[in-house]
């Protein structure tokens, strides 16, 4: 399992229950925006990620919706097996997601 | 959010902070006692043995240490409790000095001596930048950090100098010996001023040094923002060139002594006094926002020398630069808050000793640049190079954390975003034309979904501040990722463990 891919299913692991649009699992990832969307997809293919639509009306909020993602149960249970399998796992390194809030 | 924002703090109150208190006195002590140990045994081999070769070899070896007690000691202040390793660190250097300040030590003896003393620094000043951010929380912090930076600069200098002046009026070994009392005294300061905390991150399982300095290493240079603020930390090593070649450089000019001094004090000088300006008048936000022009604002103004000015220009250029130098804080208060409490003092270490070393290089390839170069041609070349290398470390902290950096962008593109914070620009047309190329190359059932959900992505980053750059960049890795999700999105359905 590659680092990316380590880093976005910490990422979703942090908050399995939690929607996140693709901007946001970067964000929380610490990847940079526009590369997780091959693995996303892979995930969804695998059945360990679920994706739907915002709600919202694209023609009355004026612009294009957010498609969200959230682990399904079996996905993030397979998800943590995965994990703690990992060989070069992110643990081991003691990068962790740090919660949002500014230097002040 | 519109909550009314507490008084901004000043630097009073940072020293009414007692535990500050404690550690600043102590950092004084201690930087100070370590450049005059260097100072006073460069003097006693050098009257020993009346080879400036081998004076310079001593006072060059005070800079390996950092490389060895950088990326072996360290990471000590993470797995004990930081107090107990800052009183360790001075404890032994105190016996340590103490013993080059025995008589009939042998030459070779002492040296090693200050090899091992000086060992004992980085993982001292490691855990001392480690539990400042303990002690001072937001604002009070980066006053903190700007207050321990002028400190150790202004320590460095006093220590070198005090060290001159005191081997000459008492003697060499009673100076050794006061440097040994001055680092009890820094101990003690810190066993008694500074509150007992438990480790960072306790060993839970065994893992041989080697494996922890990799993991070290894998934190700093695994995260992109990390590196980033990294390179704009050891930037450092392009824009003191001026520092390295001073001799030289003014000897060109027709100046002596005290002209290579003016220089030397002169940058010093203008980083110290603009450091707490840069942080009084300057808003948290901007100061992230200002790194980038800033750093290569510090390195092209030293392009200037091309046009070879007289000393007084020269001056005028170089405090201009070490002015925009004063990022430097906002580098350093951005790490602190990318870097896990329990990788704190390694991350620090890999820090300090890249600053060191990168200096210590950039000082030698500027010396033998001298040889065969114009000074000022060297201090041009590297002012250019630095430039460079500073516009790439810009352009990738303004595209990986749009607006002001990673937390900013947290905020703005998150869900509870307030209208008036939000820099709002528009979606560039001409990312939005290479997005929708970027989805031609999909699968054409997969196509409307992807539009949809780059296009609504695109207009995020946008609206969090990323101008044309940025979002072209977006476009790009999305091209760049394409053909893997055609065969991902081709792949058969299957359900399960990953293959």
């Amino acid at each position: 399992m590659t680092l990316p891919t380590q880093l976005v299913l910490r990422a979703l692991l942090a908050e399995p229950t939690q929607e996140m649009y693709g901007l946001q699992i970067c964000q929380a990832a610490g990847l940079p925006s526009g590369t997780i969307h091959p693995i996303l997809a892979r995930f969804e293919k695998l059945g360990w990620l679920e994706s739907r639509w915002e709600d919202a009306n694209p023609h009355e909020e004026g612009r294009p919706r957010r498609r969200y993602y959230r682990l399904t149960e079996d996905g993030a249970e397979q998800a943590r097996i995965a994990m703690g399998r990992a060989t070069t796992s992110i643990s081991t390194i003691g990068l962790r997601a740090r919660p949002a809030g500014g230097l002040a | 959010m519109s909550v009314q924002a507490p008084p901004r703090p000043r630097f009073r109150d940072v020293f009414a902070v007692r535990e500050f208190r404690a550690v600043w006195f102590s950092e004084i002590l201690s930087v100070a006692g370590d450049r005059l140990a260097l100072v006073a045994l460069t003097l006693l081999v050098f009257d020993r043995t009346k080879s400036p070769l081998l004076a310079a070899i001593v006072y060059a070896m005070g800079y390996l240490p950092w490389v060895i007690g950088g990326l072996c000691l360290t990471d000590l202040a993470d797995r004990r409790p930081r107090r107990q390793v800052m009183v360790a660190c001075d404890a032994a250097r105190a016996v340590l000095v103490a013993a080059m300040a025995m008589p009939g030590v042998p030459l070779l003896a002492l040296v090693a001596l200050l090899f091992a003393t000086t060992m004992f620094t980085p993982p001292f000043e490691s855990a001392r930048a480690a539990v400042t951010p303990d002690i001072l929380h937001g604002e009070l912090y980066i006053l903190g950090a700007a207050v321990t930076q002028t400190t150790f600069l202004a320590a460095q200098v006093a220590g070198a100098v005090g060290g001159g002046v005191a081997v000459v009026f008492i003697g060499t070994r009673p100076a050794l010996a006061t440097d040994s009392a001055t680092f009890v005294l820094s101990g003690l300061l810190i066993a008694f001023g500074l509150r007992a905390r438990p480790a960072a991150r306790p060993d839970t399982v065994q893992s041989s040094p080697w494996a922890r300095t990799r993991e070290g290493f894998r934190l700093v240079f695994g995260d992109r923002a990390l590196r980033t603020l990294l390179g704009f930390g050891w930037l450092v090593a392009f824009y003191t060139v001026p520092e390295g070649v001073a001799a030289p450089y003014t000897a060109r000019l027709g100046g002596g002594p005290i002209a290579t001094g003016l220089v030397l004090a002169s940058t010093a000088l203008a980083t110290t006094i603009v450091t707490p300006l840069f942080i009084r008048f300057v808003r948290a936000r901007q100061r992230l926002a200002l790194m980038g022009p800033l750093a290569t604002a510090a390195c092209a103004a030293l392009v200037l020398t091309t046009f070879r000015p007289g000393l007084a220009a020269s001056l005028v250029i170089f405090s201009v630069s070490a002015v925009f130098g004063s990022y430097q804080i906002a580098a350093n208060t951005a790490f602190v808050v990318r870097v896990p409490n329990e990788r704190r003092s390694q991350a620090f270490g890999i820090a300090n000793m890249g600053v060191v070393v990168g200096q210590g290089a950039g000082f030698v390839a500027a010396g033998a640049a001298s040889e065969v170069l114009a000074p000022a041609t060297v201090i041009a070349i590297g002012g250019g190079i630095g430039a460079i290398a500073a516009l790439i470390l810009a352009l990738r902290w303004r595209q990986g954390f749009p607006a002001t950096g990673r937390h900013a962008a947290q905020r703005t593109i998150g869900d509870a975003v307030d209208p008036r914070q939000q820099k709002a620009r528009k979606v560039a047309p001409s990312a939005n034309g290479l997005l929708t190329a970027t989805v031609r190359l999909l699968p054409a059932d997969h196509r409307n979904r992807y539009r949809q959900e780059y296009r609504s992505e695109l207009l995020d980053l946008a609206q969090a501040g990323a101008g044309r750059i940025g979002q072209l960049r977006y476009a790009f890795r999305q091209l760049r990722s394409a053909p893997q999700m055609w065969f991902t999105l081709r792949s058969p359905r299957r359900r399960g463990a990953m293959p």
